[in-house]
């Protein structure tokens, strides 16, 4: 029965180490290869940058200056595969002719939705008395922070937000 | 590396078994016909791998598959090689499976005494078709649609329970979320549960026995 084990002559044993190295290279090649698509598509969603699309608010005449306005807007989140459509809505300040911000409706301190009053004219939280100014400061009551923002821009007449809110 | 082997061999003592397994001598007439076997071990390995790494994006529902799929496809990264890999290596894992057997059936090494690995693998051939047939429907597109309604509408052949056998393929008279959810199921447990059970008896008994050596004139 021909079996190896005439193995110990050199010549076997050259060719014994020369198929174990082209073994380890190509384990080590077949491996890499593998590996590479493996970490990438496990990791595939940290490579992606924030979805933060433009949401439109209508058109730019409908708010005056000095008086703040809430608009109730829908917007498409994409959850992976899923495109979620939801509903959401902002504070809406007309600074001048072409200068806007946007605040978001929740009040920094616990959430509240606050509301703007004429006669004060200022931004009052009824949940726990927090006040704001026109340009979102605090003025009093609990709230830690300023009102936080959404990004907006003017094109052709249309005012438009970015859907991530910044932190006041 | 030597260090490491006294180490564990300190411990547990398998060393010089696994270094057995790994030199284990083999016939020296043996040809490339006798490596489907590995390459067969090979595929199935990178089919759990990357198997694993769809079911992190898919989505076994008919409102989500096809739509998760095309998600694994345009925006996962190597998302396509991935699926394109397990796609073609499925192919290629029938292909070489039934080589094996040809080759285990052409050289008469099924016989005494390795009648047991031949029926072990009888049954992993059936179970890699398995795979086959329960992964086809998975992307659920027209073609994973109809090739499985016509795939169980042959169960309902079979006379007296053909057709309670297509009621038990599909989980009810039609083809729907039932059927979508138990082919994902079998084809993400169920059947690699057994098939590694099934693949660790089959290597198992290949070490203990050694491989065949190939027909020889003189015998």
């Amino acid at each position: 029965m021909a079996t190896d084990s005439e193995a110990d002559d050199s010549g076997e044993e050259g060719r014994r180490r020369f198929l174990s190295r082209t073994a380890a290279v190509l384990v080590t090649f077949i491996g890499g290869a593998l590996a590479v698509p493996t970490i990438g598509h496990i990791v595939s969603p940290t490579l992606k940058p924030a979805d933060n699309p433009l949401v439109p608010l209508g058109s730019v005449d409908q708010f005056e200056i000095g008086k703040p306005l809430k608009v109730d807007f829908l917007y498409y989140k994409n959850d992976g595969w899923v495109q979620e459509r939801n509903s959401a809505s902002a504070w809406v300040v007309r600074k001048s002719q072409s200068e806007f911000v946007v605040f978001d409706p929740a009040c920094t301190h616990l959430g509240c939705p606050y509301g703007w009053s004429a006669e004060q004219n200022q931004f009052v939280c009824p949940c726990h008395g927090g006040v704001f100014s026109i340009d979102g400061t605090v003025l009093a009551g609990p709230p830690p922070r300023p009102l936080d923002r959404f990004q907006n821009s003017v094109q052709d007449g249309k005012l438009f937000i970015r859907q991530v809110v910044q932190r006041g | 590396m030597a260090d490491l082997y006294d180490w564990v061999n300190d411990r547990l003592g398998i060393m010089p078994g696994l270094v057995y397994v790994v030199r284990r001598k083999i016939p020296a007439d043996v040809n490339w016909l006798y490596t489907f076997g590995s390459a067969t071990l090979f595929l199935f390995l990178v089919q759990a791998l990357t198997g694993g790494l769809l079911a992190i994006y898919y989505s076994p529902s008919p409102d989500h598959a096809y739509a998760s799929i095309q998600y694994i496809m345009n925006d996962v990264t190597y998302g396509s090689l991935v699926r394109g890999i397990h796609h073609w290596s499925a192919s290629g894992m029938v292909l070489l499976v039934v080589a094996h057997m040809l080759r285990v059936f052409f050289t008469g090494a099924y016989k005494y005494p390795r009648e047991m690995s031949w029926m072990v693998g009888v049954v992993l051939l059936v179970l890699t078709l398995a795979f086959g047939f329960t992964g086809y429907l998975l992307p659920w597109d027209e073609k994973a649609y109809w090739a499985t309604v016509v795939g169980t509408n042959i169960a309902g052949a079979m006379p007296l329970v053909g057709d309670w056998t297509v009621r038990l393929l599909r989980g009810g008279a039609d083809l729907g979320v039932l059927t979508l959810n138990r082919f994902y199921a079998m084809h993400v447990m169920l059947l690699p549960m057994a098939a590694t059970v099934l693949i660790s008896v089959h290597v198992a008994m290949v070490i203990r026995q050694g491989i065949s050596y190939p027909p020889r004139r003189d015998e």
